[in-house]
C-alpha cells in the first residue's frame, strides 16, 4: 500500500500541470517535466523523462494522460497511476460544468452566432495548423530519436518518401471510399511495418 | 435527449476514440464526427465551437473535447461517461507498457507502426480541415481570418520562439475572432444580416 502522501502529493502535481496548461502538446510536457524531474520532483532522471514522453506521443490518447499515468506507476504502483491519471481531468471538468451551461443557453443569441462566426474561422486555421505540426514528425523523421528534437530543421533530404505514400493512400482512401478513420489507422500502421521495414 | 442517451454506448463510443486518437487533440476530430455527429447526438458547427473552448481552457484539448461532447449529450453524467472513456484505454495500454515492455519505444516495428500511423493521421486532419472550412468560411472577413490564423501558427513554429510565447498564439487568435465577430454585430448590422441569409438562418 503505497503511501498516502505520496498519492496527494501526485494528485496535486497532475492537476496543477493540467490546470496551468494552455493551448496543449510541447508546453504541457515541459511543465510535467519541471514537476517530476529530480529530487524537489519525483526523482525521475532526465533519461527516464524523455522515454516516458516517447512512449507517451506513440501511444493512443493525450500525451498528458498517457504521460500521468506512467509516471503514477513508477511512483505508486496502480494506485498511483490512477490517481495521477484522474488528476488531469479533474480541473477541466469542473470548468466544463461551469462554462457548457452557459453556451447552451445562449446557443441561438445572435450576439454568441456572431462571436462564433469569428472563432469558427480561426478553428479551420488552428486545425490547418495541427496538420503542419504532425506532418513534420512522419513526413521528416524517419527515427524516433529525432522525435525528442521539437524544433526540426526544414530539410528537405529528411524527407520520408514512405509516409507522403501512406499519408496519400489515407487521403484516397477516406475521401473516395469514406472509409472508418479507426480502420484507416489500422491500415497505415500496417504499411507503416510494411514500408520501413524495407526502407530503413 | 437526456433520457435515450444510453451511458454504455456512450462511454464505448469514447473508448474507440480514445483508442485511435495519435497524434494529438485535433486528431479526434474525425472520430468524434464519425462517433457522434452521425448519430445526430451533436451537429457539426457544435463540435467546431468546442474544438475552440475546448483549446481555449485549460487542459488537454482532447480531454476538454470529450468533456464538452458528453456534457451536451447528457450534461455531467455525460461528461463524466465520456471522459473517462476517452482516457481508459490509454491508461490500459500504457500501465501494460509500463509492468511490461519497459523498452517499447525502442522496438523497430512500433516505429514503423508509429511513423505510419501518423502519416494517416495527417491526411484525417486535413480532411476535418476541409469539412470544417465548409461552415467555417463563409464569406472574405472569415477567408481572411482563417488565413491569418495559419500564417501566424505556422510561421510561429518555423521560427524559434519561446514555447510559452508560442503556445499563447492560439488562444489570442481565438480572442481575435471572436472580437471580429462583436465588432461586425455592434457596427455592421448590415452585414450580420447578410451572415444569416447566407446560412438560412441556422
Amino acid at each position: 500500500m503505497p503511501d498516502l502522501l505520496v498519492l496527494l502529493r501526485l494528485f496535486l502535481t497532475f492537476a496543477k500541470v493540467a490546470l496551468f496548461n494552455f493551448g496543449g502538446g510541447f508546453v504541457m510536457i515541459s511543465l510535467i517535466g519541471n514537476e517530476i524531474i529530480g529530487p524537489q520532483g519525483f526523482n525521475i532522471t532526465p533519461e527516464e523523462f524523455s522515454n516516458i514522453i516517447a512512449v507517451s506521443q506513440m501511444t493512443p490518447g493525450a500525451v498528458a494522460i498517457n504521460t500521468a499515468t506512467y509516471v503514477g506507476y513508477k511512483i505508486a504502483g496502480i494506485s498511483g497511476a490512477l490517481v495521477a491519471t484522474l488528476a488531469i481531468p479533474i480541473p477541466s471538468f469542473i470548468i466544463v460544468t461551469f462554462v457548457s451551461p452557459v453556451l447552451i443557453k445562449y446557443k441561438d443569441h445572435k450576439l454568441n452566432k456572431m462571436i462564433f462566426y469569428g472563432i469558427r474561422a480561426v478553428v479551420v486555421g488552428l486545425i490547418i495548423n495541427a496538420a503542419v505540426i504532425v506532418a513534420k514528425t512522419p513526413f521528416f523523421v524517419n527515427n524516433y530519436q529525432l522525435l525528442k528534437n521539437i524544433n526540426l530543421p526544414f530539410d528537405l533530404s529528411l524527407l520520408n518518401f514512405g509516409s507522403i505514400g501512406i499519408f496519400l493512400i489515407s487521403l484516397f482512401l477516406l475521401k473516395k471510399y469514406k472509409m472508418n478513420p479507426i480502420v484507416v489507422i489500422f491500415i497505415a500502421a500496417i504499411l507503416g511495418i510494411v514500408i520501413f521495414n524495407f526502407n530503413v | 435527449m437526456d433520457a435515450n442517451v444510453n451511458l454504455l454506448s456512450l462511454f464505448w463510443k469514447f473508448f474507440k476514440i480514445g483508442m485511435f486518437t495519435f497524434g494529438g487533440g485535433y486528431a479526434m476530430i474525425p472520430l468524434i464526427e464519425r462517433e457522434v455527429v452521425a448519430n445526430k447526438w451533436i451537429d457539426k458547427e457544435e463540435i467546431t465551437d468546442m474544438v475552440a473552448i475546448s483549446q481555449s481552457i485549460p487542459g488537454a484539448v482532447a480531454v476538454n473535447m470529450s468533456l464538452f461532447v458528453g456534457y451536451k449529450i447528457a450534461k455531467k453524467k455525460g461528461a463524466i461517461i465520456s471522459v473517462l472513456g476517452c482516457i481508459t484505454p490509454s491508461f490500459l495500454i500504457i500501465l501494460l507498457i509500463a509492468m511490461l515492455l519497459s523498452n517499447f519505444q525502442d522496438y523497430k516495428i512500433v516505429q514503423h507502426a508509429f511513423t505510419g500511423i501518423l502519416s494517416a493521421v495527417v491526411a484525417l486532419i486535413i480532411l476535418s480541415a476541409i469539412k470544417i472550412a465548409k461552415v467555417a468560411i463563409l464569406d472574405k472577413v472569415t477567408l481572411i481570418i482563417t488565413i491569418i490564423t495559419v500564417v501566424v501558427l505556422v510561421l510561429g513554429q518555423f521560427i524559434t520562439i519561446t514555447h510559452f510565447l508560442s503556445s499563447m498564439f492560439p488562444i489570442i487568435l481565438i480572442v481575435s475572432g471572436a472580437l471580429t465577430g462583436l465588432l461586425i454585430y455592434y457596427f455592421f448590422p448590415k452585414k450580420v444580416r447578410e451572415i444569416y441569409q447566407e446560412r438560412g438562418n441556422k
